[in-house]
């Protein structure tokens, strides 16, 4: 069971005295979170974003990301396309991921805080929510 | 041929978008945002986004490929008008897999001559990677690579091996992989789904070791504050892989007697005994037998984990494989540093043929990162090898002088592997040479060969006579 009660594409909200970890490319979510280098961390209370910061996460290997974010104390990371095994490795980590996410990281960040984070506006294209066609629903595969 | 827009000069529009249809290839254009304005059937299977979502999309966020970001090979085809043809590469699609691809990239322009986007050409490599694996599949078990009839030999047992229960001991070499041995046989066993645990015994102290592999208890010692499970207590249901083995003391060894006999064990401080319910797998470089004559190793203990014994032969045994094995390898550092080194120049694999590896197959994975270092693209050159491998004289040759050193070089290299792959036996290492016995002792004198210190016809006659 990959959905947690309380945090799921349908209950995305953030709580109090959270660090959240959104992979970034060109002010946008970064395509691809197995060879993205770029991470903003976001702490916040609420709706209310306390600390904010930009880092080059050291490494480009799976488990060195992995680690990196797990010691930084990540919570929560939005990600856009992530491959399984890296995803399973940022849950043993204890590390919640929201992948297949796509768009301007400020709306991103904006979307999470005020538990607007759910819906096709967000999603990247092949996956459900916008689907028209054969689009697959990557966000089910959200490992907690 | 030149592109205009979706079209091909020359070619009805109609054609050009039936000819896009029926190819496997998947194609998609951009515009100069980089939104996504056509996406043919192939792109949308190899893909899984229907063409409905992709077009007017970030082209980065429905191809979701490993270049996407920093890397895009089609801005850089945009920015310096040159194609890329056949870049190596792979998409995360909806379920989380990775797709290997191949890319392509191409400038787009009107009629009048101005850019209006790039077109992206990529195929699915799934299938030629599946062929490909199942042709391996003959030289390789899990992580192992060989070509070599010792690994042959030893490839055939493994699975036998990985399915009983029986403690095994790896010998071998420094840099030969006895843990990737370890974690093969792990892999194949009945206890995969358990965890894997390795530790280096000759990397702790004796005591810290103790308290490593059993655990302690809260109290056993002045800042014990609260229980520790040992490697054994963490292997549980799993394989336990003790490496250097022969660097555990007299006292520790009495206390792995026993876990291994009664499959038992007493954390430190402990009143109770634990079960140890873990595969044990050994490794060791060392001569055990010889340790144990010397008293360095107890004899009941390497009975106890003799049971099953395999030997890593060293690189230089199994020199078939270096190729196979700096392939491997090249296509691991081209996936991971993103480039395109197309493999090893004739001059450069002959050095690599000729050299003794005493460091085995890490230090040949060292050689070929290092000269990842040097050369981005192109062949791994003799230039971009290390002067321990390349030697004088290859170093020479290789600068067009001294070719005659250079033969020499190999010369010498190729009759001493000779004379150890015949245990010291003069005329068997000729007849391995194809050279008269004659030839090869005149060559020893000529090229200051010193011989080994043990003489194969002796050593036979007392294998005879034994």
């Amino acid at each position: 069971m990959f959905f947690s009660p309380t945090y799921s594409w349908h209950n995305l909200c953030v709580s109090s005295g959270m660090k959240t970890a959104f992979s970034v490319w060109a002010h946008r979510i970064a395509p691809v979170f197995d060879t993205a280098r770029q991470v903003r961390l976001v702490e916040s209370e609420g709706t209310r974003i306390t600390a904010e910061n930009e880092y080059l996460v050291p490494g480009n290997a799976g488990p060195q990301k992995v680690k990196w974010l797990a010691e930084q104390g990540v919570g929560t990371l939005v990600c856009g396309a992530v491959s399984r095994p890296l995803q399973e490795q940022l849950a043993a980590s204890g590390i919640r991921v929201v992948p297949f996410v796509a768009g301007d990281l400020r709306r991103v960040i904006q979307a999470l805080l005020d538990g607007s984070l759910k819906g096709s506006a967000f999603m990247m294209p092949g996956c459900c929510g916008r689907r028209r066609g054969r689009g697959r629903c990557c966000a089910k595969r959200e490992v907690l | 041929m030149k592109r205009t827009g979706q079209n091909i000069e020359g070619v009805e529009p109609t054609a050009t978008g039936a000819i896009l249809e029926s190819i496997s290839d998947g194609v998609f254009t951009v515009d100069r945002e980089w939104r996504v304005t056509s996406f043919n059937r192939a792109a949308e299977k190899i893909t899984g986004v229907p063409r409905g979502e992709a077009l007017g999309s970030p082209c980065a966020e429905v191809f979701k490929s490993s270049l996407c970001g920093a890397e895009c090979a089609l801005q850089k085809t945009l920015k310096t008008g040159r194609p890329i043809i056949g870049k190596s590469a792979y998409i995360v699609n909806a379920d989380g897999e990775r797709i290997p691809i191949s890319i392509s990239t191409a400038v787009l322009k009107d009629a009048a001559g101005r850019v209006i986007g790039g077109a992206e050409v990529f195929r699915d490599l799934s299938e030629i990677d599946a062929l490909r694996r199942e042709l391996e599949g003959r030289v390789r078990v899990g992580e192992l690579v060989s070509r070599s009839p010792v690994m042959q030999k030893l490839f055939e047992v493994l699975p036998a091996i990985a399915a009983s229960p029986s403690t095994v001991l790896i010998q071998g070499e420094t840099g030969t992989g006895k843990e990737l041995l370890a974690r093969t046989l792990h892999a194949l066993s009945p206890r995969k789904d358990g965890p894997f645990t390795a530790v280096n015994c000759g990397a702790l102290p004796d005591t810290l070791l103790e308290s490593e592999l059993f655990g302690y208890k809260a109290g056993a010692f002045t800042g014990a504050v609260k229980d520790k499970p040992g490697r054994f207590a963490l292997a549980k249901g799993g394989t336990l892989f003790l490496d250097e083995i022969g660097e555990v003391s007299p006292a520790l060894q009495v206390r792995l007697l026993r876990v291994l006999q009664e499959r038992v064990y007493e954390p430190l401080g402990s009143t109770h005994s634990e079960k140890a319910d873990v595969r044990v797998i050994v490794a060791t470089n060392r001569d055990l037998l010889e340790r144990c004559r010397s008293g360095d190793f107890r004899e009941d203990l390497y009975y106890r984990i003799n049971v099953v014994r395999v030997e890593l032969p060293p690189l230089r045994r199994r020199r078939e494989d270096i190729p196979l094995l700096a392939e491997q390898f090249i296509a691991r550092f081209n996936r991971l540093q993103s480039k395109t080194v197309g493999g090893l120049a004739p001059e450069a694999l002959s050095l690599l043929m000729a050299y003794d590896w005493p460091g085995n197959v890490r230090e040949l994975e060292n050689v070929i990162e290092r000269a990842f270092i040097l050369c981005g693209s192109g062949r791994i050159g003799v230039a971009h090898l290390p002067d321990t491998l390349v030697g004088t004289g290859a170093r020479r040759a290789a600068a067009g002088e001294g070719l005659r050193e250079a033969r020499e070089a190999l010369d010498a290299q190729a009759i001493r592997t000779a004379l150890e792959q015949s245990g010291g036996n003069r005329l068997e290492a000729a007849k391995a040479l194809g050279v008269h016995k004659t030839t090869l002792f005149r060559k020893i004198r000529t090229l200051k060969i010193a011989l080994p210190k043990l003489d194969g016809r002796r050593h036979a006659a007392q294998k005879g006579s034994a």
